[in-house]
């Protein structure tokens, strides 16, 4: 390849008679030993799909690829991959935390439903950030750990239905913070300890199911609060003791699942013998 | 004319032209001011890389100035074009060294096209696979690759 140009390359070596300049008698500049800025100079261009199994290459490289900064320079190069596409969502969920913060920063959503869709991976802490969200349908997929506290920033929620996956850990207390609730859906989970006495504070709430987890403990006398529900699903956990009375103040519940529980089976004391709580309960076994 | 020394002393006389179109250099001149006849030096780069560096100044130096730089346009194309496909026919070692240096002289266009080539060459590869391309050594432990493999499940079988 001949240089036509204007430019002169004098060859003067000046003073010195240095060695002839030759790359091969310097170290031989290897790809794991340039600069970590270039290293993801190089990476950020590849998929942000596979670009992190190139972690296993070596250490340096780990580095330069684990910063959370590089997610965001390969999330930049490639904003076809940072769409609000079922693609791109599928790839959230199993992302590391850099990727799935820097991902929930480029998206600008109110509704993100995504039920029955084979998702993997576990609920992002990142989806704390999607404050706008007002519809948030997760349900029927293939999810596990824990429900993040980060959901329980989500105040605008209206709808959050995480049935039927494989979540774990306790309900948050801070559940109470989303007023704004008309149905929360948390039935067939692995979810265990009690049910959170902020739950009281959903006074939107007309829809709640907790059915088919292990949840554990006696049933809020906060729950009185639920002034708007219409159903509660709580069978099939272990729940013990007594139904508190205060159900008798949900003037709006029509259907009432206490089944397959460990509650001792008696009406609440001071129930009247009209209410339609006592009806349902009646039909259930309670005497 | 503008005239630029390397590591191993090599002299090069470039048009005003080409020596602007590394950042580093243009600062440099307009540092020293225009009368200046001293040699600017390059410490970093060695006479060999800064020809490879200069043949690839020239080829662009009529290139049109790059359109006011908007970061929000897809830009995700990795196309090559074809003369800088063929400057990029070189050993490892100098193209690694290349890269180097166009960071150094900070010249943007180099420095692209360094990345995308070596990004291309890694596209599609297996772990392996690269590992064996670029020569790179494999210096975890079997616990910690065996770690970084759990971590890597789901991207490991892209």
């Amino acid at each position: 390849m001949g240089i036509e140009s204007p430019v002169h390359f004098p060859r003067t070596r000046s003073a010195s008679f240095a060695a002839p300049p030759s790359t091969t008698l310097r170290p031989y500049p290897q790809i794991s030993r340039i600069p970590i800025e270039l290293i993801q100079d190089i990476f950020r261009r590849l998929d942000p799909a596979t670009v992190l199994k190139y972690r296993r290459l070596c250490r340096h490289i780990a580095v330069a690829l684990s910063d959370p900064h590089f997610a965001i320079l390969n999330l930049n190069h490639h904003p076809e991959k940072s769409t609000a596409s079922l693609q791109s969502y599928k790839l959230w969920f199993v992302w590391p935390e850099s990727y799935q913060a820097a991902y929930a920063g480029r998206l600008s959503v109110n509704e993100l439903k995504l039920g029955w869709k084979g998702i993997k991976g576990s609920l992002p802490r990142a989806l704390g950030s999607l404050k706008s969200l007002t519809i948030l349908t997760l349900h029927e997929n293939k999810l596990s750990g824990p429900i993040p506290l980060e959901i329980c920033s989500l105040v605008n929620l209206s709808i959050l239905h995480l049935q039927g996956n494989k979540l774990s850990g306790a309900i948050p207390s801070e559940i109470g913070n989303l007023t704004q609730l008309t149905q929360l859906c948390l039935q067939s989970n692995k979810l265990t300890g009690g049910i959170p006495r902020e739950i009281g504070k959903l006074n939107k709430l007309e829809n709640l199911s907790l059915n088919c987890n292990q949840l554990t403990g006696e049933i809020p006398a906060e729950i009185k609060g639920l002034k708007a529900l219409k159903s509660l699903y709580l069978e099939q956990n272990m729940l013990y003791g007594n139904v508190p009375s205060e159900i008798e103040e949900l003037g709006s519940l029509q259907i009432l699942c206490f089944a397959h529980n460990m509650l001792t089976n008696l009406l609440p004391s001071g129930l009247k013998k009209e209410s339609r709580v006592w009806e349902i309960l009646r039909h259930q076994g309670f005497r | 004319m503008v005239k630029i020394t390397s590591s191993d002393n090599q002299e090069f006389t470039i048009s005003k032209e080409i020596a602007n179109q590394s950042v580093l250099i243009k600062n440099m001149l307009e540092d020293v001011g225009e009368s200046d006849d001293q040699p600017i030096p390059l410490p970093n780069v060695s006479g060999a890389i800064l020809q490879k560096v200069i043949e690839y100044a020239t080829m662009h130096k009529d290139d049109p100035p790059p359109a006011p730089e908007d970061e929000t346009k897809l830009k995700t194309s990795e196309d090559i074009e074809e003369r800088d496909k063929e400057f990029m026919q070189l050993d490892q070692g100098t193209m690694f060294e290349i890269i180097l240096a166009a960071n150094y002289l900070d010249m943007k266009n180099l420095l692209d096209l360094g990345c995308k080539t070596v990004a291309n060459m890694i596209k599609g590869k297996s772990v392996e696979e690269v590992r064996k391309l670029f020569n790179i050594v494999n210096d975890f432990t079997p616990e910690e690759e065996e770690q970084i493999r759990k971590e890597n499940e789901w991207c490991e079988d892209r």
